[in-house]
């Protein structure tokens, strides 16, 4: 759970911020994973950047005690990466997915394709785009999920469940062949 | 492993598959089984899809530097110990002002009446500082402990 720990976390931020070993720390330890989230949620490499750092200058700015675990460092990251995205996604609309094909050229029809792969997410809610990525990717669990996107934590089975289904669905749409490892 | 509690398990085998694919190795029993169940054809491309990304060559790029987000936090967290040391001198400043106005009110009208009110303007002046001044001074005190 985020909340409570995080609550008594907070207690004694005031006394002690976090020293530059620990931060240096913190963002070697989860920069990628979390730059990796804000990507495939903006698909903007560098809107991503800059709200990677915008997020650890939040959490930074949070004055957090250095005494907080790990995961709920990374928890409270993630939580303050999703509410960024979602004050973006209100500034913005996100991008189309690109249906139709260009006419001869078979490179950039290819490419094309490619791309709509890629996209494939933009079909989803935003919301759902969320809750897969941290599900699948960075194994949160359900309560920690429903923090991270401000959610209750006995939707996140459900809604899961419902987001998988529509990702497969378009997937198999856009002729994905999953390659297992 | 914690994948295993996430999903809305429709299918008895997914926590396997899931397993299997965190391990980089599925078994053939179960790749076999995958390719009649919905469920875990869903969560095998699902899986799959996601994961793609994470080896995307281009995930590699070099992150911002740790150091210049410091830095920048440092900056912020300056400016904004400067602008709060700007916005008591403001409190200060603007209450000086309005004790001069209400001091220059009052003498001017005991001037326009009587030179023999002086005393009690004398009274009033000094009642009118300790009434704005020991609430901002009482201000600027809990501001002060505050920010230790």
């Amino acid at each position: 759970m985020i909340n409570a720990g995080t609550q008594a976390e907070l207690a004694t931020s005031e006394t002690r911020p976090m020293d530059e070993e620990s931060f240096y720390l913190l963002y070697h330890r989860t920069a990628a994973s979390l730059r990796r989230y804000l990507r495939r949620m903006l698909h903007d490499p560098s809107l991503a950047d800059d709200l990677l750092q915008e997020s650890y200058l939040r959490f930074l700015g949070a004055k957090l005690s250095p005494d907080m675990c790990e995961d709920h460092q990374k928890n409270y990251l993630f939580r303050i990466a999703t509410n960024l995205v979602r004050d973006q996604a209100s500034k913005r609309q996100a991008l189309p997915l690109t249906a139709e094909a260009s006419s001869t050229e078979r490179l950039a029809q290819r490419v094309d394709q490619q791309e709509d792969l890629r996209r494939a997410m933009d079909k989803l809610k935003p919301r759902e785009r969320q809750i897969l990525w941290l599900a699948y990717v960075e194994q949160f669990d359900h309560n920690e999920i429903a923090a991270i996107v401000g959610a209750r934590a006995q939707s996140i089975r459900p809604m899961l469940w419902r987001a998988r289904a529509n990702l497969a669905d378009v997937l198999r749409s856009l002729g994905f062949r999953e390659a297992r490892r | 492993m914690r994948a295993e509690l996430n999903i809305f398990h429709s299918c008895e085998y997914e926590t396997a598959l899931l397993a299997g694919l965190e391990q980089g190795h599925v078994p053939e029993e179960l790749s076999r089984h995958a390719a009649s169940c919905q469920a875990c054809a869903d969560t095998a491309a699902v899986w799959n899809y996601l994961h793609s990304f994470v080896q995307d060559p281009a995930e590699t790029e070099q992150l911002p530097a740790a150091g210049l987000i410091w830095w920048r936090a440092q900056l912020a967290e300056r400016r904004k110990l400067a602008s709060r040391s700007v916005a008591s001198i403001q409190i200060v400043q603007n209450a000086a002002i309005a004790l001069a106005a209400i001091l220059a009110i009052a003498l001017l009208a005991a001037y326009s009446q009587t030179f023999t009110s002086i005393p009690a303007l004398l009274l009033e002046g000094i009642a009118a500082f300790l009434f704005f001044s020991v609430p901002v001074a009482g201000l600027l005190y809990f501001w002060a402990r505050s920010e230790r």
